[in-house]
């Protein structure tokens, strides 16, 4: 019971548990799904940013490439002709990063004088900064287009300044393109170089490359207008910053695109990756936006674990709700079983009150149950198994047998709606008891076959025993106590069938009458002939054999049947029973009161009529009285009578 | 298949293949080859490398005009994939790149862990298993099997770091933001040239030295051009051509064994 109302009230919260945690783990499956996805796109463009921006300032280093291919080919280029070259390159919103480009000529200290001479014809101002005496001097020449924004001037020598004369020596080493640290701290200014060689001559060795130097080709750049030319923003570039070298810092910061990040907001996903740009490392830092995980499948697993928290609360209210049904059925099934078992021991006890057995058939396990009542009624204890059908038949008076079983049948075939039986059923100490049988099939298969019956067993012990009384006053003379005249002729008509179902039988009829009985009615009253009438009726008892049959046919006539007899035997018979009657004497109030009797006898072996018979037997007597009573005669065959 | 078939293929390889053999590339148009920065491979801070070396040879042997550039590996790849580059250099092959990419071998070598001293591990398997610990790679990189093993393991827990080249990963390791990096012999003047040297450890991985080649693009070279090439690369094999560009970056033996593999 405790362990019933614990699954009740536990599986419900079973089912939510498991449910809850299902729907976890498929929320947390699909959040790593989202994540790695995330991530996976996340990489992605971090190396499509990565590429856009060294293939930007690959774009950038050609352009002064085409300087240096300027130089190859003329040798000396006129401001004019510089500011043409420039203007022709169209640094527009797609060089949007480079500010200027300008080149820085070497002039060994012994020509420095003509330069100035020289550039001065072009602009009065002219000067070498800053001054003073170097082996050589690397002042910027060209610089278009001229403006404010531009943080150098014409004139001045680069080469005095560490970190742009690092990246110069460089460019002028391999031959390629070099690149300064931030310049100006304020705007992250960068500045990229590109050797220039004297025309003609070789820079495939270091040596060469050393010696035919003549300056370098130089870009101002801007990373903040470089970055803003790079086409489009994408999660990547939307929180990206570029650091100068390996080390992440203030100092070291070229560029911040997440300005108006706070510390507080945490990326979900970071990467660095180190990029080599024209001599230089640069760190790219790059974070996934703030809320990033909305735009990517979070949505699909807050969704997930909606829906699943949803589903488990309904899941566990389901469960909840065909429990609990399912108890209330199986309360009502207890509350109408118990009903129905009351009905039944109603029903039971009314029929046991009332005297009857109940029995009830099992038909297709063979099981016959008894009621407690009809058990004593036959004196048997039966286990729980009961009786098998030919176990109970066993039990029926085999007279009774035949008639049982067809009436059975006729009821499980339905044929008969109900069956009704009486036999004699033997109890269990050997006796035979008179009951009456009565059943119903109550339940059958589709095709008809009959599953189940039950019904009753009524003691008729009782009422059998007054049938019997009755049957025998019926067939009895009251006064004598021999059989009346009816059952005599019944008997006459049983024997004579006899006879002619077997041949070669012999029967005798005796017809007796009492003499001058009227005159011991008259004489002694109808008392004393009654008591005579019973006097002889004993005495005929008396001498008659089991087989033979008696009966009182009239007032003072009897009739006897002796089968098997001839007519020598009857005839003895009824000279015996005649000298008996002399013989002995009727004493009535100290009285002796003769009494003498006339007998006809007839005889027959062959099939003759009960009447014809008699009428021989009749008519033998009727020749006894003729001859003077108180003798016997036996018929002929013909008729004719012989006296004893 | 049947044998006398088999001869006959056989005979008719043996002939294509010497007169092949026997024929310069064909190059009605420039062609392209770029280099990557990578120790004595090629230098960009000199101009000067093995590869630089083995560049001149081709353009020389061939007589094609070759627009030599330097471009990062990864990009390397993806444009040899596309056919916009014709060659690189010193390449190592999987399947993936077989699908793109032809080679000429030239010379072979083992992959080695550079990793710092002071992390407290002693072997790969438990540099592979602390979290606390990232390696340094180079994007478009494929190695041994091991060291594939390696990286491919630290990438899916987010534990490599990437660099276009191998000069940011020296800093790093120096500036212990990555604990370990995979060089290769060509690497070694340089780690020996920087003040990283005390610090770190060089260690092997247990796998055969690995070919590496002439990067043909498939898509801009037809099979018999990437044959042509082929010979010519195996021509400066056998002249001993390769050996002796290998010996002026190496010491003999190293160089030997590296060029006869």
């Amino acid at each position: 019971m405790i362990f019933l109302v614990l699954r009740h009230r536990l599986i419900p919260w079973l089912v939510l548990a498991i449910s809850l945690v299902t729907t976890f783990a498929l929320w947390h499956h699909e959040r790593d799904i989202a994540l790695r996805d995330l991530r996976g796109n996340f990489d992605f463009q971090v190396r499509e940013t990565t590429a856009r921006i060294e293939q930007k300032m690959a774009a950038y280093a050609q352009q002064l490439r085409g300087i240096q291919g300027l130089y190859a080919a003329t040798g000396s280029v006129s401001k004019a002709d510089f500011q043409a070259y420039v203007d022709a390159l169209q640094l527009g919103s797609d060089f949007y990063g480079i500010q200027s480009i300008g080149v820085a000529m070497i002039v060994p200290q012994a020509e420095k004088a003509a330069h100035v001479a020289n550039q001065r014809r072009i602009s009065a101002t002219y000067t070498i900064v800053p001054g003073g005496d170097r082996p050589f001097y690397a002042p910027i020449v060209q610089l278009e287009p001229a403006s404010s924004r531009n943080f150098q001037e014409v004139g001045f020598d680069p080469y005095t300044d560490p970190e742009r004369r690092a990246a110069m020596e460089l460019a002028r080493d391999s031959g390629n393109s070099a690149l300064t640290g931030k310049i100006k701290q304020s705007d992250a200014a960068l500045l990229l170089y590109f050797p220039l060689y004297k025309k003609g001559s070789s820079h495939e060795t270091l040596h060469d490359r050393r010696a035919n130097l003549i300056g370098w080709a130089f870009a101002q750049l801007r990373l903040k207008e470089l970055m803003a030319s790079l086409y489009g923003e994408n999660n990547a570039t939307a929180d990206l910053r570029i650091f100068d070298g390996v080390e992440a810092n203030e100092q070291t910061m070229l560029f911040d695109a997440g300005k108006n990040r706070t510390s507080r907001d945490k990326a979900l996903i970071e990467s660095t990756e180190y990029i080599e740009i024209s001599g230089r490392t640069w760190a790219l830092t790059m974070r996934s936006p703030v809320g990033l995980e909305a735009r990517y499948g979070n949505n699909k697993s807050q969704l997930i674990a909606l829906a699943g928290i949803g589903m488990s609360l309904l899941l566990a209210a389901l469960s909840w709700q065909l429990l609990a049904g399912h108890s209330r059925a199986v309360a009502l099934a207890n509350e109408m079983t118990a009903e129905l078992r009351e009905s039944e021991a109603r029903w039971k006890y009314a029929l046991e009150g009332a005297g009857d057995g109940v029995w009830d058939w099992d038909i297709e396990r063979d099981q016959i149950s008894l009621s407690p009542h009809m058990q004593s009624m036959l004196d048997l204890h039966l286990d729980d198994h009961g009786l098998t059908l030919e176990g109970f038949f066993q039990r029926i008076h085999p007279d009774d047998l035949p008639q049982t079983k067809s009436s059975l049948e006729n009821c499980l075939a339905g044929q008969t709606l109900s069956y009704a039986n009486e036999f004699r059923i033997q109890r269990n100490n050997g006796d035979w008891k008179w009951v009456l049988s009565r059943g119903k099939v109550i339940n059958r298969t589709p095709d008809g076959t009959a599953l189940r019956m039950i019904g009753t067993l009524s003691d008729i012990a009782a009422r059998k025993r007054m049938e019997e009384e009755l049957r025998q006053l019926s067939i009895t003379d009251t006064l004598t106590g021999l059989p009346n005249r009816r059952y005599f002729l019944a008997k006459l008509d049983g024997e004579i069938s006899r006879m002619h179902r077997l041949k070669g039988q012999r029967l005798a009829v005796l017809m007796l009458d009492l003499d001058h009985f009227k005159w011991i009615n008259d004489q002694f009253g109808h008392a004393t002939g009654d008591a005579v009438l019973q006097h002889f009726a004993m005495m005929i008892r008396n001498e008659t054999r089991q087989i033979d049959s008696a009966g009182r046919v009239g007032g003072e006539e009897f009739a006897l049947l002796l089968p098997g007899a001839n007519g020598d035997a009857a005839l003895a018979f009824a000279e015996r029973l005649r000298l008996k009657t002399t013989q002995i004497p009727f004493i009535h109030e100290g009285k002796v009161i003769p009494v003498t009797v006339s007998i006809g006898v007839a005889v027959t072996d062959s099939p003759e009529t009960a009447n014809s018979l008699l009428a021989r037997a009749d008519k033998a007597l009727y020749q006894a009285k003729e001859n003077g009573r108180n003798q016997a005669v036996l018929a002929s065959d013909d008729g004719a009578s012989y006296i004893n | 298949m049947h044998r006398p078939l088999l001869y006959v293929l056989f005979w008719a390889f043996f002939v294509a293949s010497r007169a092949i053999a026997g024929e310069v590339p064909s190059c009605p148009h420039p062609l392209t080859l770029a280099l990557h920065d990578h120790g004595l491979l090629y230098s960009a801070e000199t101009g000067e490398g093995i590869d630089k070396d083995i560049a001149d040879e081709l353009i020389r042997r061939s007589g094609c005009k070759m627009t030599v550039s330097l471009l990062p590996r990864a990009r390397i790849w993806q444009l040899i994939e596309s056919g916009a580059l014709d060659f690189s250099l010193s390449g190592i092959t999987n399947e993936e790149r077989d699908r793109f990419a032809g080679f000429a071998w030239y010379f072979s070598n083992k992959y080695y862990l550079l990793v710092r001293n002071n992390i407290g591990v002693q072997k790969l398997a438990d540099f592979k298993s602390n979290d606390n610990l990232q390696l340094g790679a180079i994007r478009g990189f494929r190695y041994s099997r091991n060291a594939n093993q390696l990286v491919d393991k630290l990438q899916a827990e987010h534990r490599i770091t990437y660099s276009t080249g191998l000069g940011p990963l020296y800093k790093l390791l120096a500036a212990n933001q990555i604990q370990g990096m995979i060089i290769e012999p060509f690497d070694y003047p340089a780690l020996e040239a920087k003040s990283i040297n005390s610090q770190t450890t060089i260690w092997e991985f247990e796998d055969e030295a690995i070919p590496h080649g002439l990067i043909m693009s498939k898509r801009s070279l037809s099979l018999v051009e990437q044959e042509k090439w082929r010979a010519l690369v195996n021509g400066m094999r056998n002249d001993g051509t390769v050996l002796r560009i290998f010996e002026k970056y190496f010491k003999p033996e190293l160089a030997r064994a590296m060029v006869n593999f």
